[in-house]
């Protein structure tokens, strides 16, 4: 059954994220070398599906590319929903992330997250779910990124 | 024991009998690593040489590497190995690459590699996910084009499906059939997609959730940040890209070409594309913006040498969207275009008068010309007329004309005797001469192509074009490769083209260090890299692929076990030769080849180089044949007493 929603009403408003991934489009050349780090980085395997970035990919047009990162929105949708809190802000860098530990894997946030496909995802084995959290500060898809596509950019 | 980087199993499927059955990894590795390694173990094991490339019994074998999947860069190939339809006049193993996202997808769908065996009765696919395999019916994909045929596939199950698929040329056992993968991933030189099609396969869908295990994470990332800041720079920063990137494939290919014209008009988009977790970007993606252009996608790897050849192949005419529109034509086809052009074999026979437009039906006159083309390619694709017989590729075809046409063929396939011919995997056979070097370094490499000997790949040499660089002049860049010669090859006269001396080495150096990344799987355009545009001196770093490993396995080598475990493998490969009859009298030219070269290729210095390389690798120099003790130091033994007691092959000690 689902949750009642939170008592966060959407006057709420949080602190923006110091800054967010950028991504340009011209240069990103599907390599996907963004999905096998940040998993690698994250959860200590490399698997795409467990990567906190996706490439989009149209092969068959003209190979088009693009990285498709967490916005860190300034309306947190994903966050304004969570019943438990797990999504909050990170004190250091602003990013909207998840407390593993206090994640219930309810999915709220997966169906409030206002892009498509959805920036956050599911983890059955774990049963929690996952998000970028800009890596703490150091975010490893902007490091590891061969052409630059993905770049960080700070706010104000 | 956990495997790191190998996830454990390999798939076996029989279309003959519908069964599928998985065979542990650890049969095989670390002992054959993967790749290129693996497939050989397994054709040594499994294969006798009576089997034709057609035949049911012969084996397709597609096989990762530990690195495939992880962030290891460029390790996103999958080798692929099989009696070879293109190797003539014996039918023979060979072993071929292909890159993209298709390798490392199968490991997420929890495979090292697939072993194919047999012959489906009507036309199927497999489909792979998950840890689980089917065979399914693919009557309504047979006689699609390959872009046709994955977007059905996609359709059915899901996008990030990776598929290898052949076209109608496969369908048909063109010689020259290629595997395909997205757009221009493919397997091509030894012909393997008429393998597919001769077992009714035609295609290979993967798709998985799970990961690649990997030993030493933050190792294996630190490792990967170093190596790419050796390769390139990001755009944005100061120092200009690596000139791969800057200018496709080689030296002035993109830059100033047609394409590029259109890229600054407005009227096509040219995008950079890339296998998987690749730092190099190496290919061109292209939209058309009006639409009105065959095909979509993007130019790799073999596609981007008839590119930058843009002057001589076709006859120098075809340029621009009509060259892109034909190399397209041919992966929608599924056949190899390369192979008509190599060696200008086709034009020549053209240009002799023995094939005319009477005796082929195909509109001469207009050769160079799109519509000439577009011709010949669905006339061989599908065999139809004149296409029937160039289907076989270009050794059966001058054979079958014989007289003035066979100078032609030696031409094209250099290497004389029953292992000879072109098409084929050319490892333990003299390949393709352009310099003297590379006679030698051919003496077991495929022609050569290790990219990433060439220094202009990774610095920017004189005349570079990118316009962001201070390009070496020609005297820094003759200092770097002397370097590069000397430090990694063991002599300034490495790759000095006018002495043999120095050559056996080099060939050796060369043909291991190929051995093994085609078993990692990386890629030969930038391992082992020789050079880099970033380092005080211009050289690169040849040990990355081996701390590579050992970050993802585990697996701690020393560089003498490195270069012993190639060893083991090339012995190998050179024992399913051996067994084949293989001897020194296969390790020649044909006659016309010393003729045509004789300024330079003298017999009395091939002669003494091919000694000097069969004593580097423990061959017996008079009969051309591995020595016993060599297997035996290789561990190697049961292959030594197979190779005596089943095949009654003669070892001297």
């Amino acid at each position: 059954m689902a949750k009642s929603s939170s008592s966060r009403s959407k006057d709420t408003t949080v602190a923006p994220a110091k800054g967010n991934l950028a991504v340009n489009t011209d240069i990103c050349a599907g390599c996907r070398t963004c999905e096998a780090v940040c998993s690698l980085f994250k959860e200590g395997i490399s698997n795409p599906e467990l990567a906190r970035i996706h490439v989009f990919k149209d092969e068959l047009d003209g190979y088009r590319c693009e990285p498709l990162p967490c916005r860190q929105c300034v309306r947190p949708e994903c966050l304004f929903v969570c019943p438990t809190g797990a999504l909050h802000v990170d004190a250091v860098t602003g990013a909207r992330v998840i407390d593993e530990k206090t994640c219930d894997g309810c999915q709220l946030c997966i169906k409030a997250c206002v892009y498509k496909p959805p920036r956050i995802r599911f983890n059955a084995q774990k049963n929690v779910c996952f998000k970028c959290d800009l890596c703490g500060g150091n975010p490893q898809c902007v490091k590891f990124c061969p052409t630059g596509a993905i770049t960080y950019k700070a706010k104000r | 024991m956990a495997l790191f980087g190998w996830v454990g199993k390999i798939l076996r499927v029989d279309l003959t009998t519908g069964l599928i059955s998985e065979v542990p990894t650890a049969n095989y590795v670390p002992k054959y690593i993967g790749g290129r390694g693996v497939g050989a173990k397994i054709h040594w094991d499994e294969i006798t040489p009576a089997v034709g490339a057609f035949d049911p019994q012969n084996k397709l074998t597609f096989m990762t590497g530990p690195l495939v999947g992880t962030p290891a860069p460029s390790a996103s190939r999958t080798t692929v190995q099989a009696v070879a339809p293109m190797t003539y006049p014996e039918e023979l193993y060979s072993s071929s690459t292909i890159g993209g996202h298709w390798g490392p997808e199968l490991k997420f769908a929890g495979y090292d590699g697939i072993i194919i065996q047999g012959k489906s009765a009507s036309p199927v696919y497999l489909w792979i996910h998950n840890g689980l395999a089917e065979i399914r019916d693919a009557k309504h994909l047979w006689g699609l084009n390959t872009y046709n045929t994955q977007k059905v596939m996609w359709e059915t199950h899901g996008k990030k499906t990776r598929i290898l698929t052949i076209g109608p040329a496969g369908e048909h056992l063109v010689r020259m059939a290629i595997i395909l993968s997205d757009v221009s991933s493919t397997s091509g030189t030894p012909g393997y997609g008429a393998v597919m099609g001769a077992k009714n396969l035609k295609a290979i869908a993967v798709n998985g959730k799970g990961g690649v295990p990997v030993a030493r994470p933050q190792e294996l990332l630190d490792l990967t940040y170093y190596y790419q800041r050796l390769i390139t720079r990001k755009e944005g920063e100061a120092e200009p890209p690596a000139n791969y990137r800057q200018q496709r494939c080689g030296a002035g290919s993109y830059l100033g070409s047609q394409l590029e014209e259109e890229a600054k008009n407005g009227t096509i988009r040219a995008g950079m594309s890339g296998c998987f977790a690749c730092p190099v970007c190496c290919g061109l993606s292209i939209k058309v913006k009006d639409g009105s252009l065959v095909g979509s996608g993007d130019i790799r790897c073999l596609e981007m040498l008839t590119h930058e050849r843009e002057q001589a192949y076709y006859g120098g005419k075809l340029k621009g969207r009509p060259a892109y529109e034909t190399w397209t034509l041919a992966d929608l086809l599924g056949i190899s275009n390369v192979r008509f052009w190599e060696r200008s074999w086709f034009l020549t026979l053209i240009d002799r008068g023995i094939l005319t437009k009477e005796n082929t039906g195909l509109p001469v006159d207009k050769l160079g010309s799109v519509e000439f083309y577009r011709e010949l390619l669905h006339k061989t694709s599908y065999r139809e007329g004149i296409g029937d017989l160039l289907a076989e590729g270009e050794s059966r075809v001058c054979n079958y004309f014989g007289g003035e046409a066979i100078p032609i063929w030696e031409i094209t396939a250099q290497v004389a005797g029953k292992h000879g011919g072109s098409g084929g995997w050319n490892e333990n056979k003299l390949g393709s001469i352009v310099r003297l070097g590379s006679t030698i370094s051919g003496l077991d490499s495929r022609g050569l192509y290790h990219h990433s000997y060439d220094p202009k790949k990774w610095v920017h040499p004189p005349g570079c074009k990118c316009g962001r660089c201070t390009p070496l002049t020609p005297e820094e860049y003759r200092a770097v490769k002397s370097a590069q010669d000397k430090k990694w090859y063991g002599s300034e006269n490495a790759g000095d083209l006018t002495t043999w001396e120095h050559k056996a080495p080099m060939a050796k150096k060369h043909i291991d260090w190929r051995v093994m990344t085609d078993s990692l799987v990386t890629c030969m355009n930038n391992f082992p890299l020789t050079t880099s545009n970033y380092t005080p001196d211009k050289l690169g770093d040849i040990s990355v692929e081996r701390r590579l490993f050992s970050a993802v396995t585990g697996i701690d080598m020393a560089e003498e076990e490195w270069i012993k475990t190639a060893e083991r493998i090339y012995m190998l490969e050179r024992a399913i030769l051996t067994r084949h009859g293989h001897t020194r009298a296969e390790d020649w030219f044909f006659e016309s080849i010393f003729k045509e070269n004789s300024t330079w290729l003298d017999k009395e210095g091939l002669h003494k180089t091919l000694d000097e390389y069969y004593t580097l690798r423990g061959i017996d120099v008079t009969t051309g044949i591995p020595k016993r003790s060599t297997f035996e130091q290789l561990d190697l033994k049961d292959v030594a007493d197979v190779l005596e007691n089943k095949y009654k092959v003669k070892l001297s000690a």
